[in-house]
């Protein structure tokens, strides 16, 4: 018989307990009767679900950080197919230099970053801050991964496949819309989705570079000085929560879909 | 077979070469081939065949030299806009699409009638034999349905030249042997121009009307199979088709008959063929197999006789095999002697001295 209980199966509970027990106390908390996140729970209610929709101004963050995450999904995406295809597909020169251009924001603090955009575009463009800033910063992070999920599909898929379709007769446009989007298209989406994610709870860029509408990270923070405010914010975050894992799950479905159509 | 200057040419090179960076993979071909022709180039990997194939179907351009298809110069013509279709080496069967959403990808942007389309896949899927799997996804075909499909896609576009990169190559020896029967078939019924890409020399052998026997870029000789055979042009064809035994020497006496003087065997005579020789001109005298045979009395007047110790033996029902060391003679010779009763049963034991012997037009002089 194959021993079900061993020191690794412990410390990967224990493991588990420890990064999963704290976001799992949110939703509790949020069902809880009392304004304070404390035990022992006092009773179930839904008021705190009622005071998150009667507070406008944070359903406002919400909507702004629901507008930013979806269009700058869409840019990054948009941007980041013809760049995935041109680092896969052709030889460039300098194709080495330019993908590690792009990559760099995975591997600099995104404070620093925020700090440098924000001195070009208020002290040198002299552009006012809004969420159309806080966007642009968005693309910017969003890029090298949007870049590398399509590359990496790009580069699981036979490049014959394209000369293929070249030599039946379609030119570049047709090729691209009739065999390397459709091949593509679940890195697409999962792209769609990591970068809307991205977008919707970064906080450090958002902080620094938003006018006065806020994102809801930016708002989320600025509530958690009043005491009051919080189990609204808990009821909030739960819902953020159910929709983020369902959101993740299906990414990643897409992704194995996309992995077992692979040509053999 | 065509052996005679071709008067109706479809495909026609002229110095074609093809640089990457400081390596040429082809390095300045040039040759025709016929309308209806099934034309091999055959070679090892990196011999350039493949490139030269791509240059045909638009895929890659030649750094120098012109391309005319049936007539047209092909310079600057893109892929898409070239009488030529491809069979893959991977079939690049594409993976979204199920066999008849393949097969007629290249006639969508023809945009003919759905009848007139759906008659000509109907067409071209009878033809690779493939009725029935009209709805199956790319990825529920066998490797040769996947080559069927790749022929059917390629064919429903009635190209004037067909192109084939190894098609057969990942197939296993059974389904190979079966599809190189097909292909030709196919071929004489269909009357397309096939220019099939190939390092297994039995295929090329097999399968074409005329075959390019290809090295390092270079086309070392062109001419049907029988004529690769007999008449190599020199020793690296001779010895890529088929075994060949080579003897070194230096010419002594040019006639009718060249007279080889190989050293310690002795001295060889063969025809004198088209090569330019001289006298003193370092040569070898190549000989097949089975143009040897065993020299049980007296030599016969003008033959060639060799002595060498047997080394192995091998009986493979119709014919034997021996392998002869001659001294002065570095790799074994190699006999193939056909049984008719004589040779029936071992004639030697290992280590026996064997006399061998072969008639002097058997034998062929080469140069390089």
């Amino acid at each position: 018989m194959r021993k079900i209980f061993t020191p690794l199966t412990l410390y990967a509970i224990l493991f588990t307990v420890f990064l999963y027990g704290p976001v799992l106390l949110m939703p509790l908390f949020s069902f809880n009767d009392n304004t304070f996140a404390v035990f022992p729970l006092k009773g179930f209610t839904l008021k705190h679900y009622a005071s998150m929709a009667a507070n406008g101004s944070m359903l406002g963050a919400l909507w702004n950080s629901l507008v930013v995450a979806t269009i700058v999904a869409v840019i990054a995406t948009a941007v980041g197919l013809p760049t995935a295809i041109a680092l896969t597909r052709y030889r460039l020169r300098g194709g080495g230099a330019i993908a590690a251009a792009l990559m760099l924001p995975l591997v600099v603090p995104s404070i620093i970053f925020a700090v440098a955009l924000l001195v070009i575009l208020v002290r040198i463009l002299n552009v006012e801050l809004s969420l159309l800033t806080v966007g642009a910063s968005h693309v910017f992070i969003c890029l090298p991964f949007a870049i590398m999920v399509l590359m990496s599909r790009l580069e699981g898929f036979d490049k014959s496949l394209e000369e293929a379709s070249r030599d039946l007769g379609e030119d570049g446009w047709g090729t691209f819309r009739r065999v390397t989007l459709p091949l593509a298209w679940p890195a697409v989406i999962s792209s769609l989705l990591m970068c809307f994610i991205i977008s919707f709870d970064e906080f450090v860029m958002a902080f620094f570079l938003s006018g006065t509408d806020p994102t809801l990270p930016v708002f989320l923070f600025g509530q958690l000085r009043f005491p009051n405010k919080l189990p609204g914010v808990l009821a909030l975050g739960s819902l953020i929560l159910l929709v983020s894992t369902i959101l993740v799950v299906a990414a990643e479905l897409l992704r194995r879909r996309g992995v077992q159509e692979k040509p053999a | 077979m065509m052996t005679e200057p071709m008067a109706d040419t479809i495909i026609s090179l002229k110095d074609v070469r093809r640089d990457f960076g400081l390596v040429a993979a082809v390095d300045g071909v040039s040759f025709d081939i016929a309308r209806g022709e099934f034309f091999s180039m055959l070679g090892p990997s990196g011999c350039g065949k493949t490139t030269l194939l791509r240059m045909l179907a638009g895929l890659d351009q030649p750094t120098a030299g012109s391309i005319l298809l049936d007539g047209q110069p092909m310079a600057g013509v893109p892929a898409n806009l070239r009488p030529t279709n491809m069979v893959f080496q991977s079939y690049a069967i594409f993976p979204h699409l199920n066999v008849v959403e393949n097969v007629s990808y290249g006639l969508k942007r023809l945009k003919l009638a759905r009848t007139e389309e759906k008659a000509r896949v109907d067409q071209a899927l009878a033809l690779v034999k493939l009725e029935g799997y009209e709805q199956r996804g790319a990825h529920q075909l066998s490797g040769g349905q996947r080559q069927r499909v790749a022929l059917a896609r390629a064919l429903v576009c009635r190209p004037k030249v067909l192109l084939l990169d190894e098609p057969l190559g990942a197939l296993d020896k059974k389904l190979r042997e079966e599809m190189q029967v097909e292909l030709r078939s196919l071929q004489r019924s269909v009357g397309i121009t096939f220019v099939f890409v190939t390092h297994d020399q039995e295929e090329a052998l097999t399968l074409s009307d005329r075959i390019a026997v290809m090295a390092r870029g270079k086309v070392l000789q062109i001419d049907t199979a029988t004529g690769l055979y007999e008449r190599p042009n020199c020793r690296e064809v001779a010895e890529f088709i088929g075994t060949m035994n080579l003897f070194a020497g230096r010419v002594t006496k040019i006639g009718p008959e060249i007279s080889v003087d190989a050293g310690s065997i002795g001295n060889l005579r063969a025809p004198a063929g088209e090569a330019r020789i001289a006298v003193g001109d370092a040569v070898h005298v190549a000989v097949r197999p089975e143009k040897l045979s065993l020299l049980t009395g007296k030599a016969k007047a003008g033959a060639n006789v060799v002595t060498g110790s047997l080394v192995a033996s091998t009986y493979l029902g119709d014919r034997s095999r021996y392998l002869v060391q001659v001294p002065g003679v570095a790799a074994a010779v190699s006999v193939s002697l056909q049984h008719d009763g004589q040779h029936a049963a071992g004639v030697a034991m290992p280590g026996s001295e064997i006399n061998l012997t072969w008639p002097a037009s058997a034998g062929i002089v080469l140069t390089a």
